[in-house]
């Protein structure tokens, strides 16, 4: 009896270890890197691409859903997406894209652990169609939806800006299932880009309608890019799958990693994490960038790469004394960038001698433009400038200037370039500049309402085009013109260049309109470029996005 | 004392109702607005989003549709959607067709999330914090009271000062550099526990010990100033007196009545500690409730303001009454009518 039991005891311990052993090998053979790319603390506020606005929402839904293009990441070409193929007709007006007819509307399903295609009543597949497209677009307009972005694709769409509700006409129709015709009021050679972004992609009228707000939680939604939905710990992580049905195309391949967890971390603590062995990809604080860089091991996986944002101050032109361009040159060119990168950022960010950042499509590169292009400091200028400024205002001295406030939100490192700067002011100028650190919520309501004389700004672009940087963003009267700057010369550049597809044509007159922005007017004073700080380990592979997302199809951990 | 606890329950809601206001009027007189953002948005999609929350009503009537939200239960009927107006956190199915359904008290929706709602926030971030708040009292008292008693038995002594040395370090280095320490060593270096993340024990060690060290610090501190105070009284001369062992003397005479001061700390202290702290919960990505008492601010999302705060305040009134309810028990001369 004993001896039976003992044996029975050996068999199912045997077993038991057998199957330890072969889930223990099953889990490394699964492959999932665990990241806080993109991410900083809290919940992303919105995972509906109609509703979504900053970078960590992005992140993730460009792995859910891709749009009818895709942007490379890396080389910014617009490539095809959810559509096949596409053409534009002979005015450059009405576009129809052909989408692929392969791809299925897809959900996580717990119990099963498996990604599956989701079916209709009568038992068929729901494949994406141009119909989920349509149905995306009248939503996100609906001002019922009350998208925040949705501003960005109006102008590029017929009735985009006049949309009233359902009954109103859209510039957007589904010729059949699988093809989509798009028809816009003016010609923009961008506009590919546009249709791809995350407020342009379809959505899934069934899911929506059935669990309403809810509908994004991954067990009530429905998505289809490379990447499924398996989990939201809401303020912890979010878990996508490997979709085993995307087909895998050129500009977006099947995904390598079986999980990507993406953990919603400050850098702060990702970086513990990372050093723990327990996080695979991480961002660096700027506080322990000199520790990292000499450390032996991290500095070997800290990489510096492209952010595309530039850090600027901007003039109040309705504003005295910056009513005058001198004036604001002036304040302009006794700005010493190379020793707020070099002294105070330290993260190999670049000087800015121009607004938008180079790389984007149609901005001037470094290498590209002549050497005075562009601002960077410079004494004997700025005190030339300040000169021919007072002249401008009829006052004598500076000590004859209405007083003159520097506005910021208070966050530490805005507030440590705004005291360089001051200084920088004070010496080259001999102008004394108050600083005000606002509450971040109430410098933001102040920008929109009447921004202060002088203010911190920055923009990080939504498509990596000139057209995103210098028509939305300072062309005049658009909202993100804090300073009011206007120029008709300016405006007229910037919308003619909207209207060229040759990308060469269009950067020699954005080339133009920036020198009239920072060199001509001083519009803005722009202080730096971005760069993004990364740690990977040296098993992860992957690109190096220059856009803002990563796209983790395209990561791989080597075993 | 029956009659007091449910007369001090019904203060409590006068206390709420007062607050409410309180919150309501200066949160809509600090400038800025949910939707201001870095990247503005155009005229017409902000008076949309006003429109959508009801952010263009007069404030009056927000703030009666506010209450009404909350005080008011609803009868529904038909298929549950969840919509972000209607979110409730008592649901009674009621007998009849149709799925008619009981349901009261609804927070409003949280003008960031485009998915959640207060309630959802109470109802998945709350229990963690209240773990994390529960975990670190039990530290600080654990901590804290025998340090205290032990440096009041010892006074002026090595013993003495190097237990309140121990207590003002606590006190005085903030938790902003004691939480990462205790990352980097035990998570970093020794590997024994997970850097962050919530869910495990192994997860909740470090930040309750860093939560509740800061705290014990006081907690000793005011242990020993109350025993010190007892120890002279004449009641203990009496009791050691009587020959009873020293060990009894101190536990049950002395330390009861000199708990007093201690309970009445403990009693804020409980409502502060489950309600979340931002700080721990953001360094150790703990998905607690500490974050939206700031985060909403910064952010201006009126319904997690105004739900953050009562919850605090409920908490605070509850604690309290518990509190004086203790002090009874404590010190026989204490009654309530």
């Amino acid at each position: 009896m004993r001896s039976r039991n003992f044996a029975r005891f050996l068999t199912i311990a045997v077993l038991l270890m057998a199957l330890t052993a072969v889930s223990m090998v099953h889990a490394q053979e699964k492959k999932i890197l665990v990241t806080g790319i993109n991410m900083v603390s809290g919940d992303p506020e919105s995972l509906d691409p109609g509703l979504a606005q900053d970078t960590k929402q992005i992140q993730i839904l460009d792995e859910l859903y891709v749009g009818l293009t895709r942007l490379d990441e890396v080389s910014l070409e617009v490539k095809p997406g959810l559509a096949e193929s596409w053409t534009i007709s002979d005015d450059g007006k009405v576009f129809t894209f052909k989408i692929r007819k392969d791809i299925p509307w897809v959900r996580y399903n717990k119990d099963t652990d498996a990604v599956e295609e989701l079916k209709d009543d009568a038992g068929n597949v729901r494949y994406v169609t141009a119909n989920d497209l349509v149905y995306a677009w009248k939503r996100n307009f609906d001002p019922a939806t009350a998208s925040p972005y949705i501003y960005v694709l109006a102008p590029y769409v017929t009735g985009g800006a006049e949309f009233k509700g359902p009954d109103s006409e859209l510039g957007v129709k589904a010729i059949d299932d699988n093809t989509v015709e798009i028809t816009s009021p003016v010609v923009a050679g961008f506009a590919l880009n546009i249709y791809g972004m995350w407020f342009s992609r379809p959505l899934p009228q069934f899911a929506i309608d059935d669990a309403g707000a809810s509908w994004t939680e991954p067990e009530n939604t429905a998505t289809y890019g490379p990447f499924a939905f398996k989990e939201w710990k809401h303020e912890e992580s979010a878990t996508l799958i490997k979709n085993p049905f995307w087909p895998g195309t050129d500009a977006v391949p099947q995904p390598k990693l079986d999980e990507v967890v993406i953990k919603f971390l400050d850098d702060t603590t990702q970086l513990p994490e990372y050093e723990a062995g327990t996080m695979d990809a991480v961002e660096v604080p700027a506080d322990q960038l000199d520790r990292v860089k000499a450390d032996p091991t991290l500095s070997k996986e800290y990489s510096n790469g492209v952010q595309n944002c530039t850090y600027y101050y901007g003039f109040n032109s309705t504003k005295a004394p910056f009513t005058s361009a001198h004036m604001r040159l002036a304040f302009s060119y006794a700005i010493d960038r190379a020793a707020i990168t070099d002294n105070i950022l330290k993260a190999g960010q670049i000087p800015a001698r121009w607004y938008t950042r180079p790389g984007n499509i149609g901005a001037p590169t470094v290498e590209s433009a002549p050497a005075d292009f562009g601002v960077s400091f410079n004494a004997d200028k700025a005190k030339e400038e300040l000169a021919a400024g007072l002249k401008d205002l009829g006052a004598a001295t500076v000590a004859d200037l209405p007083s003159i406030t520097l506005a910021f939100g208070n966050t530490p490192s805005h507030t440590a370039i705004a005291q360089a700067i001051q200084q920088m002011w004070q010496e080259t100028l001999g102008i004394k500049v108050e600083l005000a650190a606002l509450d971040t919520t109430t410098y933001f309501s102040v920008q929109r309402e009447d921004s202060n004389q002088i203010f911190r700004a920055g923009w990080c672009a939504d498509y990596p085009d000139a057209n995103n940087w210098l028509n939305e963003t300072m062309h005049s009267g658009v909202p993100q013109n804090y300073g009011k700057f206007s120029n008709p010369e300016f405006d007229k550049l910037v919308e003619d260049a909207a209207k060229l597809t040759d990308n060469a044509e269009r950067g020699k007159l954005y080339a133009q309109a920036e020198d009239i922005l920072v060199a001509k007017e001083g519009g803005i004073a722009p202080i730096y470029w971005y760069v993004t700080k990364q740690l990977r380990k040296p098993n992860v592979e992957g690109t190096y996005s220059v856009i803002g997302a990563e796209y983790y199809e395209k990561w791989d951990i080597k075993q | 004392m029956v009659k007091y606890v449910i007369r001090r329950f019904l203060w409590m809601f006068l206390v709420l109702f007062v607050i409410s206001i309180v919150t309501f009027v200066l949160m809509h007189a600090v400038p800025g607005g949910p939707f201001d953002r870095e990247k503005p948005l155009p005229a017409a999609n902000l008076k949309q989003l006003n429109e959508k929350y009801h952010l263009d009503d007069p404030i009056l009537k927000q703030y009666a549709d506010y209450v009404g939200s909350i005080i008011i239960p609803k009868i529904t009927s038909g298929k549950q959607v969840k919509s972000l107006d209607h979110d409730y956190l008592i649901n009674l199915k009621l007998p009849g067709d149709g799925n008619p359904t009981f349901r009261w008290i609804n927070f409003g929706p949280s003008f960031k999330s485009t998915s959640r709602t207060v309630n959802d926030i109470f109802r998945e971030n709350l229990p963690i914090s209240f773990q994390l708040g529960v975990a670190a009292l039990a530290v600080a008292m654990a901590v804290g009271i025998p340090l205290g008693v032990f440096s009041a038995l010892k006074h002026n002594t090595t013993y003495d000062y190097l237990g309140m040395g121990v207590a003002i370090l606590g006190v005085s280095v903030p938790v902003i550099i004691t939480a990462p320490l205790l990352q980097y060593f035990f998570s970093v270096e020794l590997k024994w526990v997970p850097v962050s993340g919530w869910g495990t024990t192994a997860q909740a060690i470090l930040p309750a010990v860093a939560l509740g060290f800061a705290q014990s610090a006081i907690l000793a501190r005011l242990t020993r100033a109350s025993l010190l105070q007892v120890l002279g009284e004449d009641y203990i001369r009496t009791a050691r007196a009587k020959g009873l062992p020293e060990r009894v003397v101190i536990s049950i005479h002395a330390l009861k009545n000199g708990m007093i001061p201690v309970v009445t700390i403990l009693g804020p202290l409980f409502a502060a500690l489950v309600t979340g702290t931002f700080v721990v919960e953001t360094i150790f990505g703990i998905p607690g409730m500490g974050r939206f008492f700031v985060t909403s601010v910064t952010g201006r999302d009126y319904p997690v303001i105004m739900g953050t705060i009562l919850l605090y305040a409920m908490f605070l009134v509850i604690a309290n009454l518990l509190v004086d309810v203790a002090y009874a028990w404590l010190d026989p001369r204490i009654r309530f009518t």
